[in-house]
């Protein structure tokens, strides 16, 4: 039964993601407008002594700009090296010009969760993202990625680096 | 808690990702000129400075939020 709960998390965070989508949509005129979806993967690396190793994982995010600064956020992880599944949900604020499509740096908080014991405990951690188009012209849709952040209850700091694909809507 | 103070407690969070990029540099010494570019542009992004401005300027934006008026923009870093 326990292990369902992390499906039911996760699925009530995308619902909730869902629903506030097409609020927002309906405000801003269509969902291309303020949604992005992307898929990638990440070498990832965690603090803590039992913590998972250095990790290859495969994700999918999903963000919905709300104004200029303000995005909600939120991403599933599937671990490739060792096996778990991760969620994350948030809201971050752009902290470089919001103009700038091609480089953005971010600063945020997100409530982390993850299926094994070693990525327990679930919390609030806050993080800072940087995000670069490399070829903007070429290929629009990839963005490469990293990101730092600390859980608040554990003190445990973790980051990740990647390539993203982001799907036009 | 203020929105200064949520600001400046998630910029604390900017050490885990330096070290990464400074890994990133080490590892792959072609991409140096690149990785210092960005060091630099997130040390100004998150400076204090930077985050008291950023902290004027956001009550107005939830304002609009809240009566509707929606204005996205696209970043890469909101799928990192």
């Amino acid at each position: 039964m326990k292990r369902y709960q992390h499906l039911v998390f996760a699925i009530l965070i995308l619902g909730t993601l869902l629903a506030l989508g097409v609020i927002s949509t309906c405000r801003a005129g269509g969902l291309a407008n303020t949604t992005s979806l992307a898929a990638g993967v990440n070498g990832v690396w965690f603090d803590g002594v039992d913590a998972p190793g250095p990790n290859l994982e495969a994700s999918a995010h999903g963000a919905m700009s709300l104004s200029p600064h303000l995005s909600l956020v939120g991403s599933l992880g599937w671990g490739l090296t060792d096996t778990y599944l991760r969620s994350a949900v948030g809201f971050r604020v752009t902290v470089t010009d919001v103009d700038n499509q091609n480089f953005s740096a971010g600063i945020g908080i997100q409530y982390h969760n993850g299926s094994v014991a070693s990525l327990k405990p679930s919390e609030w951690c806050p993080d800072v993202t940087v995000g670069l188009r490399p070829w903007p012209e070429k290929v629009p849709q990839v963005a490469l990625v990293a990101a730092g952040w600390y859980g608040l209850e554990s003190n445990r700091a973790g980051c990740s680096a990647g390539a993203r694909w982001r799907f036009d809507l | 808690m203020s929105i200064l103070d949520i600001l400046l407690k998630a910029g604390a969070a900017g050490p885990a990702l330096v070290k990464l990029l400074e890994k990133v540099r080490e590892a792959m010494p072609d991409l140096a000129p690149e990785i210092d570019k960005i060091l630099v542009e997130l040390a100004a992004a998150v400076s204090p400075e930077n985050l008291v401005a950023l902290a004027e300027a956001l009550p107005r934006e939830l304002a609009n939020i809240t009566q509707g008026q929606i204005d996205p923009r696209r970043h890469p870093s909101d799928v990192a």
